[in-house]
């Protein structure tokens, strides 16, 4: 099989587990018995008929349930994924607000993980059982086990409260002028505008965060890296590579981790499509407005609009991800395409 | 091995940027941290939430205000004057010549004509403002005056226009920015998106920028037709919890810790760069027993529900807060004219065991109390409820606490299925309607809610809101809360008092019941 046809049919598959999402969602909305209206209107109006009234007909709550789910499909079928009751704006604006902070955070907490972990593992396999070994193998135990808030808490208050040397919460000093809104990355959008005090400032709010999610993150990467090239050096080939007097560097880079690489592209994958989905507890401890917390709001308040297309947003982005972590496996390991 | 440090380095580096920080300070703006993510919208006729309250302030203007100082007394905004009819239906507004907007062009009876005409037919909650009073029609005299015809006299009418719903808007950029206020404004008005980003009015300041759970930005309106105030700007901040406000002040990146708990006031009692504002807040928390004989329970009965009243620890209560709270004997919060905290309960055990045994409850009973999520005073509902379970224990009466989230809780609370809550009521405008016209009636508000039919409230209460005279007034508001008192239905257990944390450089700041703050006299 071709490779344009095995994505073309990976893509295909990826519809009806969309429609089914958006299924599964509408029908646990539809059991739950609670009153969306009051949620859109407040509290207080739902005593005012005249506001009641307008509000159901602006909703298109009297309408059957079915009718309400076709509209919807219709709708996400033109791009339209309703508008939220909680923020009364189109949750497809709500989720690319919020988009952005997500994006930028989880990218520095990936190129964090994967710059810091694929080394740092590579080197605890070869030496495998020596002190440095063991001591990045207890790090990274400790930090793929405590869990991101606590660390997240405890570094704000030790190297922001108490030391002041690192930025505090929030995604750029407060005092100062952010750069002109483009993608709404605020390091990209800083270098578009030139401004390297905005770009320093926007990076010097990345690093506690990246440090704590992309902790987590950087634990799994070298946890993965170390057993595959534990693995990998075992192997006979590794014998003959190095009986060819192929020096020991070579020998891990050409032949070891070229091999270890296929486990790690999945986890890596994985990871970062966590990582996008939004990081829930770091966002919320580091005040940072990302899809997360947008999506654990919109829950809270049963913000079904939100809920749905949050979660449409997270398929999507697991199925590309997956997708990508496919084709580079079908291009590093052709047979997996006849699979 | 070579390659590991150059790694270590670039994180190096990396932690590097934070300490070369300084950069470009805006120099004379106020930075406010705070929870400020209930923003839905800073469209002035479609926003119902509490932020927006604040920024609105600071940004539009009402016609008349009502200063923190004295929440009793009624004084002129952009209008300079008013007078009400004999028959009071009609009020006149007469606008302050000087009055002009951000712009700079003047506010005119037309655009006043146009905002609440706009609210109105945007039949968004906030409209409620004007349909609850009776609004008839708003009319422009000439240039400076407009009339007002209500439906039924509403003494209550002047305070309402002191909400920041009814602020006035630049009726010239609303519908440049789509804006109208035709009868189908909530299907045609396009000014939302706008007006979220933008503010068209005439306050000190000028919105700039609201970035959805991030920040909101507003800038010094030069303009000022009072003259430009000391600040150049004020960025509203969110941050997730106090915990991280305060870290936030503490470290100089914000002025104010807006609205945070107890302990974490206490933390800046410490802080020598750092001092506490507590304002009194008008918001209420309490305990609602059903008198009705629907639900088969034994609160149906008056002396169980005082017998439950006289259980209650209160300052245990307060003490949970601590001690950032204060309580009203009825739903009328301190601070309003006719509240009397002298007819509050106190608690006195043997008198509830005795009037449990009058009632044929020697042993007490088991039922259930409902509560929703959130926290008043810094305090979670769970824990208020747990606190109240073990007081009423003490006489015998067994409560299951059942918690659901707050739309679940409302839902059921709002079907009239609920026996006994602990909820928590805010006011929007300062009159004792807030509370008169909410708590008092079979058939509306938060009275329905419990099944509560007593008619003498109900009759207090619509004699409170017809009754002009204030001294007659604030006597039927004593026997009102008498009434309430006697009644034993809804048992305030706080009334919130509202901490913010300042760095001790900021000047004039001072706490506004309903505006939350004002930011126009601060400086620092």
């Amino acid at each position: 099989m071709s490779l344009v046809r095995y994505i073309a049919r990976r893509l295909i598959l990826t519809i009806p587990m969309l429609f089914g999402i958006t299924l599964v969602l509408f029908l646990i909305y539809n059991i739950v018995q609670v009153d969306p209206l009051v949620m859109i209107i407040g509290e207080r109006a739902m005593d005012n008929p005249h506001v009641v009234e307008a509000a159901i007909r602006k909703w298109g709550l009297d309408r059957p349930v079915w009718e309400q789910y076709i509209t919807y499909l219709v709708n996400i079928l033109r791009g339209d994924l309703g508008t939220s009751f909680l923020t009364r704006r189109p949750v497809l604006d709500d989720l690319l607000t919020h988009l952005p902070a997500t994006v930028e955070l989880a990218v520095s907490s990936l190129l964090f993980a994967v710059v810091l972990g694929i080394p740092l593992g590579i080197v605890a396999g070869i030496y495998f059982g020596s002190l440095f070994d063991r001591s990045v193998w207890l790090i990274s135990l400790l930090n793929g086990s405590l869990p991101p808030f606590w660390t997240g808490l405890i570094f704000l208050f030790v190297f922001y409260y108490s030391l002041g040397i690192t930025a505090g919460p929030g995604r750029f000093p407060p005092r100062m002028e952010r750069p002109p809104m483009v993608t709404g990355l605020l390091t990209v959008d800083s270098l578009i505008a030139g401004d390297v005090a905005a770009l320093n400032g926007a990076l010097s709010h990345l690093v506690l965060p990246t440090v704590i999610l992309g902790g987590f993150t950087l634990a799994l990467v070298l946890r993965v890296t170390r057993a595959a090239i534990v693995e990998e050096m075992r192997r006979e080939y590794i014998r003959t590579a190095r009986s060819k007097g192929l020096a020991e560097r070579l020998v891990v880079v050409r032949h070891a981790l070229r091999n270890a690489l296929l486990p790690l592209i999945t986890i890596i994958g994985l990871a970062f499509a966590g990582l996008l989905s939004g990081a829930v507890m770091t966002e919320t401890v580091f005040d940072w407005a990302g899809l997360g917390q947008y999506l654990v709001r919109a829950a809270a308040s049963l913000d079904y609009p939100a809920i749905q297309g949050g979660t449409l947003l997270i398929a999507v982005i697991y199925v590309v991800v997956n997708l990508c972590v496919d084709i580079l496996y079908s291009i590093l390991d052709p047979r997996v395409r006849h699979g | 091995m070579r390659r590991v440090l150059a790694f270590f380095l670039v994180i190096a580096i990396a932690f590097s940027f934070s300490t070369q920080l300084s950069a470009r300070a805006q120099g004379n703006t106020l930075i406010v941290a705070g929870r400020f993510v209930d923003v839905i919208t800073l469209d002035p006729g479609r926003a119902f939430e509490t932020t927006n309250l604040i920024v609105h302030h600071a940004t539009y203007e009402t016609l008349l205000n009502i200063n923190a100082d004295d929440l009793s007394k009624i004084v002129p905004g952009l209008a300079e004057s008013y007078s009400i009819s004999e028959d009071g239906l009609e009020y006149t507004f007469v606008l302050n010549p000087k009055a002009k907007f951000a712009s700079g062009n003047p506010v005119t009876a037309e655009d006043v004509r146009f905002s609440w005409t706009r609210l109105l037919n945007l039949k968004g909650s906030p409209s409620s403002y004007l349909k609850d009073f009776g609004f008839k029609s708003i009319e422009v005299v000439d240039e400076r005056t407009v009339k007002v015809r209500l439906e039924s006299p509403q003494p209550a009418f002047a305070s309402v226009v002191t909400a920041p719903a009814l602020s006035i808007l630049e009726k010239a950029v609303v519908v440049a920015q789509g804006g109208t206020d035709a009868e189908d404004a909530d299907q045609t008005d396009k000014a939302k998106d706008w007006l979220d980003q933008n503010s068209a009015g005439s306050g000190p300041f000028i919105l700039k920028r609201w970035s959805p759970n991030s920040e909101i930005v507003m800038v010094r309106n030069e303009n000022y037709w009072r003259g430009p105030v000391a600040l150049e700007g004020v960025t509203l901040r969110v941050t997730n919890d106090a915990a991280s406000a305060l870290q936030l002040v503490a470290r100089g990146d914000a002025d104010v810790a807006f609205g945070v708990d107890a302990d974490t006031a206490e933390q800046a009692r410490n802080n020598p760069d750092l001092k506490l504002n507590i304002g009194q807040t008008l918001n209420l928390l309490y305990l609602g027993i059903s008198p009705s004989d629907f639900f088969k329970l034994p609160i149906s009965d008056v002396r169980v529900r005082k017998a439950i009243a006289h259980a209650i620890d209160y300052d245990g209560v307060i003490a949970l807060t601590g001690g950032f709270a204060d309580r009203p004997a009825a739903m009328l919060p301190l601070g309003i004219a006719g509240s009397d905290p002298s007819l509050r309960y106190t608690r006195d055990l043997e008198k509830a065991k005795a009037l449990l045994a009058e009632a044929g409850y020697p042993n007490g009973f088991s039922m259930t109390l409902f509560i929703g999520g959130g926290s008043t005073a810094g305090v979670p509902r769970e824990v208020i409820a747990a606190k109240i379970q073990a007081d009423l224990a003490e006489v015998g009466i067994q409560l299951e606490i059942n918690q659901q989230t707050t739309p679940n809780f409302l839902t059921a609370f709002r079907a009239q299925e609920l026996p006994m809550v602990i909820s928590a009521w805010t006011p929007d405008y300062l009159d004792a309607t807030m509370w008169t016209a909410f708590f008092s009636k079979a058939d509306s508000g938060v009275s329905r809610r419990l099944r509560m039919d007593e008619p003498k409230i109900a009759e207090l209460a619509d004699q409170i809101a017809a009754e002009r005279d204030p001294m007659v007034r604030e006597r039927l508001l004593r026997e009102y809360v008498k009434a309430h008192v006697e009644a034993a239905v809804f048992i305030p257990l706080l009334q919130e008092q509202y901490i913010d944390v300042l760095r001790s450089n900021v000047q004039g700041y001072v706490f506004h019941p309903v505006y939350l703050t004002d930011f126009a006299g601060v400086s620092k």
